[in-house]
């Protein structure tokens, strides 16, 4: 029974210890930021390897995903004489959930486990080390360019994967439900509120920096031993699409209560 | 990995790198006596330092003068990294003060310690290159966002640098394409960027063969000697300590065995220093390199 405690409470600790170390990593880069410390050539670079390097695979998974999730609607609408807005339903969807939530898993299991192994590397190998003996913060060099890419990016892949899966959805809807192009969209034109839209990309911003900040905290936080890149590598993809989801719940009941 | 910088590699041009196996062993200059009369650049005072409840240093004391070679040996796991650590300031000791300039870099936050460590150079162990940028890249690393130089002086500190380390014409070479000791040596070109007073090297033996070892010798008494850079290296290899370095201090038992010249050490009668200096040194190894 004792042992158990001593567990239990040992891993509280361990959580809490994790929490302030995300905090204070956090509260670093935002210092940063606010100081206008932000190396731009890396930045770009970093806007590309979350952005357009991960556009792929966020486009196949949206497409498919507005394509099955238009098969069960049309299906549904249609038994209950709701056909006409099918392309509407899609839409709120998307803008609400799928495209944010389902963009950073994607992008999180890319570019998040990708950040942590780069700067478990580093962390292995000194090269953080040598940073700071060239005076050069970490955080400013190798986080901060990583958070902006994350925060700016994963908005953007939502946005953009978002259009894709609703324009997913209107060929199912087209082919399985024979629904117009001008009714699939009209119904969208309709009922779709700006509120919705901006209320998704919100949560993808806060995405993205859930993403940014764990892969950077777990390359960061790696111990000094080759497969503890590996591992860090796993945590990073686990813990940021448990946070995600956490914190989308979250996000849910404060931006549509 | 941090992404390459800017365009100081453009204008470089290849040229016939010496192979490291090529490379004739290289007789280590001697010097003349360091002027040890005046203010220390670096001293130590009563350093401890625990890690996890057990002690690795304890009571540490020691001066480093203008334009000397210091050498720190000791056997593995004697503390040698972790006292090196603290010198540039990476660590901080529990106890204790490292004085650089008559400021306790110790108890100094991250800003003013940045400050510092401008005129502070390092040399990793394993070279600490970074895998995603140049050879010019790394090198010039410390100033990419300095105003005050242009890129051509950028370009031709960077040259003149590599050239100093026998690696002209590498700029746009990457660290994976080099061998151990050419990595060696563009860390010391790397660490020279900011024209620091106090250059760090980190076991800059460790993974190369003795003809390669022996040749970073001398490269570290010659940049000493051009540069006027004191030098602090951190080393097991014995022979090449004692035919570089001016005065070598000797950790034992997680304290400072000895601290004296290459000529005290091999006369010491102390136990652990004469089973080090005399027991585990071989000059076969090492040929012409540290004449003892």
């Amino acid at each position: 029974m004792l042992s158990v405690l001593s567990a239990l409470g040992a891993g509280f600790l361990k959580g809490l210890s994790y929490i302030g170390e995300l905090s204070e990593l956090h509260m670093r880069t935002l210092i940063h930021l606010f100081r206008g410390a932000v190396e731009r050539k890396t930045t770009i670079a970093q806007m590309s390897h979350v952005g357009v390097s991960s556009l792929p695979i966020v486009v196949v998974t949206m497409l498919f995903s507005g394509m099955v999730m238009s098969y069960h609607i049309a299906d549904q609408a249609l038994m209950l004489g709701a056909g006409a807005y099918i392309g509407w339903m899609v839409a709120e969807t998307m803008a609400r959930e799928l495209g944010p939530a389902l963009t950073a898993i994607v992008v999180a299991a890319r570019a998040g486990s990708s950040m942590a192994a780069e700067l478990g590397t580093m962390k292995v190998t000194e090269q953080i080390d040598a940073l700071r003996t060239m005076a050069t913060d970490p955080v400013q060099y190798l986080v901060v360019p990583r958070y902006l890419a994350g925060m700016i990016m994963v908005p953007m892949l939502a946005l953009i994967g978002g259009l894709i899966g609703v324009l997913g959805g209107f060929v199912i809807a087209d082919t399985t439900a024979g629904m117009t192009a001008a009714a699939y969209f009209n119904s969208i034109r309709a009922n779709l509120e700006l509120w919705t839209i901006a209320a998704g990309i919100i949560k993808a911003v806060f995405f993205g920096v859930i993403i940014a900040v764990i892969g950077c905290h777990q390359g960061l936080y790696t111990e000094k031993a080759s497969e503890e890149v590996g591992r860090a590598t796993t945590r990073a993809v686990v813990y940021a699409i448990m946070l995600i989801y956490i914190a989308n719940l979250a996000l849910t009941m404060v931006l549509f209560p | 990995m941090p992404e390459t910088e800017n365009v100081l590699t453009e204008q470089a041009q290849p040229e016939e790198i010496p192979d490291d196996d090529t490379l004739a062993v290289r007789e280590i200059p001697r010097r003349d006596p360091v002027d040890r009369t005046g203010e220390p650049l670096l001293s130590i005072r009563d350093v401890r330092r625990e890690i996890d409840g057990e002690i690795i240093l304890t009571d540490i004391n020691f001066d480093v003068w203008p334009g000397e070679i210091f050498g720190i040996m000791g056997m593995s796991g004697s503390g040698k990294t972790t006292l090196l650590r603290l010198l540039i300031a990476l660590d901080r000791p529990d106890e204790g003060s490292v004085i650089f300039h008559n400021e306790d870099i110790a108890r100094l936050d991250e800003d003013d310690l940045n400050r510092v460590r401008k005129s502070m150079g390092m040399c990793f162990q394993y070279s600490a290159l970074f895998d995603s940028m140049t050879v010019g890249d790394n090198v010039s690393f410390s100033v990419r966002n300095d105003r005050s130089m242009s890129d051509d002086e950028k370009r031709e500190k960077v040259a003149d640098l590599l050239a100093m380390v026998e690696m002209a014409g590498t700029e746009h070479r990457m660290p994976a394409e080099l061998s151990g000791g050419m990595r060696k040596r563009v860390s010391i070109a790397r660490a020279l960027m900011d024209d620091p007073e106090l250059v760090f090297y980190d076991e800059p033996s460790s993974g190369l063969d003795p003809v390669m070892s022996c040749n970073i010798s001398g490269l570290i008494r010659k940049v000493s000697a051009d540069t006027g850079a004191t030098a602090v290296i951190v080393s097991h290899d014995v022979d090449n300590m004692l035919g570089i370095a001016d005065r070598i201090l000797m950790l034992h038992d997680r304290t400072t065995a000895l601290i004296g010249t290459p000529d005290e050490m091999r006369s010491s009668d102390i136990p652990i220093i004469r089973r080090f200096v005399h027991g585990l040194a071989s000059d076969q190894m090492t040929g012409r390199c540290s004449p003892r």
